[in-house]
């Protein structure tokens, strides 16, 4: 890398390794190379000008997505539509034909393949599961900019918990109800609410604050496995998965069989996990 | 068609093709816009990538998930050296920052800061210089931080 970096200006050299020196990949030269060039043109805060530009790069650049037309488009290029549906049908007629040979164990032995057939023609041919968005990445992001810019991204500012549920429950096609959402304490303070909306899902957002200290809540359709796997926790009946990031902690939870709720902030898992519970109580029907 | 009857009756690769390829479809689509900056042109795209990797399917079988996005993506790169038609642009959250940006510029950066490929990988996949790449990828990241959303 010495050769090649030696060709590079200051300027060039910095943007272009600013990635690995955040990650710690650069050798002990070219590490003082680049704080040297940082200090000299007094460039502090790139770190987190640089995580917030590539954050609305990858942002804007999710929101480019195939759709279902175009995705079948795709799916006609190997079989067409009757193919498809033609598919199960025959596996299953050409396995009767051997029906042939009979007997209790072998009928049990031919459902049991005939299930399997159907069971991996579906998973592989089957009506493709939505694609998940990248949620930690993504609210995280969202976390980061609403701090930055309250005003311009809470659509709903209210201080008030019932005006904001209403708010939700009266959001087109949200596909869930927030009835019984609580404040997290009283020492959080309402700012607001609103609806992202990443075309593939819509996320409920809410933002709370206790002096400088923010907190968010995010609740969305799906489920723990929809997350990165992580060592699950438990709290008085929240069970949870914990991750981090750069700026806060984020506690991941079932609200319901439909619905996950995301909570980020700067607090322990523990405090995240109480505040989780203060807002959404435990149970089946605790949205 | 010839390829498209033979394929049909090969289960496996028809699975492997639904159930793996098209699952990265995003991918290339996401690629194409940054090339073309047009979702028509972005769609022209991926529906030739797709097409013209039919031939191959059972050595793309073999690959890691991540050899299997650096094969689509070159394919891609491949069949977009090929086109002369021009699109019209469309709109998109990403096209006013895109539109600052030559070509190889803006694909250098979407590739290693937005599709997650390391600037190796890239390098290789664009058939660039690792100096080439680095320079486009530092001026990629200066004009994106300078960037007023």
């Amino acid at each position: 890398m010495t050769a090649q970096v030696a060709h590079l200006s200051d300027e060039e050299f910095f943007y272009a390794y600013l990635p690995e020196y955040l990650d710690g990949q650069l050798g002990d030269a070219e590490n003082k190379r680049f704080e040297g060039i940082a200090k000299e043109n007094k460039w502090e805060n790139i770190e987190s000008d640089y995580g917030i530009a590539k954050g609305h790069l990858q942002l804007g650049i999710q929101k480019l997505f195939v759709n279902e037309e175009l995705n079948h488009k795709l799916h006609v290029l190997v079989e067409n539509d009757a193919e498809r549906a033609n598919h199960e049908a025959e596996d299953i007629d050409e396995l009767g034909h051997m029906e042939v040979f009979g007997g209790v164990l072998r009928g049990v032995v031919f459902a049991s393949v005939i299930a399997l057939l159907v069971g991996l023609s579906y998973y592989y041919l089957g009506p493709k599961r939505t694609a998940a968005f990248a949620a930690l990445d993504s609210l995280v992001y969202e976390s980061v900019v609403m701090i930055e810019d309250p005003e311009g991204r809470l659509d709903f500012p209210t201080e008030d918990i019932v005006e904001l549920r209403d708010y939700f429950n009266r959001y087109p096609d949200l596909n869930f109800r927030v009835d019984k959402f609580n404040i997290p304490g009283s020492n959080w303070q309402l700012e607001g609410g609103t609806v992202i909306d990443y075309e593939v899902q819509k996320i409920a957002a809410a933002q709370f604050a206790s002096g400088d200290d923010k907190l968010f809540y995010y609740l969305f359709e799906g489920g723990l496995d929809d997350f990165p796997q992580a060592e699950p926790g438990s709290f008085k009946g929240v069970l949870y998965q914990t991750y981090t990031s750069e700026y806060f902690n984020i506690l991941v939870w079932e609200i319901n069989e439909d619905v996950v709720g995301m909570v980020i902030g700067t607090g322990t898992a523990e405090t995240l996990a109480q505040t989780a519970l203060n807002s959404f109580g435990t149970g089946a029907s605790n949205l | 068609m010839q390829a498209e009857a033979s394929l049909s009756k090969d289960l496996g690769q028809v699975a492997f093709f639904v159930g793996n390829l098209c699952q990265e479809a995003d991918l290339v689509y996401r690629f194409g816009y940054t090339l073309t900056l047009s979702e028509v042109a972005a769609q022209k795209l991926l529906l030739e990538t797709y097409q013209s990797i039919l031939g191959r399917l059972d050595k793309l079988l073999e690959g890691s998930s991540q050899e299997i996005r650096f094969e689509l993506v070159k394919a891609a790169w491949s069949q977009f050296q090929g086109w002369s038609e021009t699109y019209d642009e469309t709109s998109a959250e990403v096209l006013k920052l895109f539109q600052g940006l030559p070509i190889e510029i803006r694909v250098v950066l979407v590739v290693v800061d937005a599709l997650g490929f390391s600037p190796e990988e890239t390098a290789s996949l664009l058939d660039l210089k690792e100096i080439e790449l680095r320079r486009y990828l530092a001026e990629g990241r200066k004009k994106m931080i300078g960037f007023d959303v």
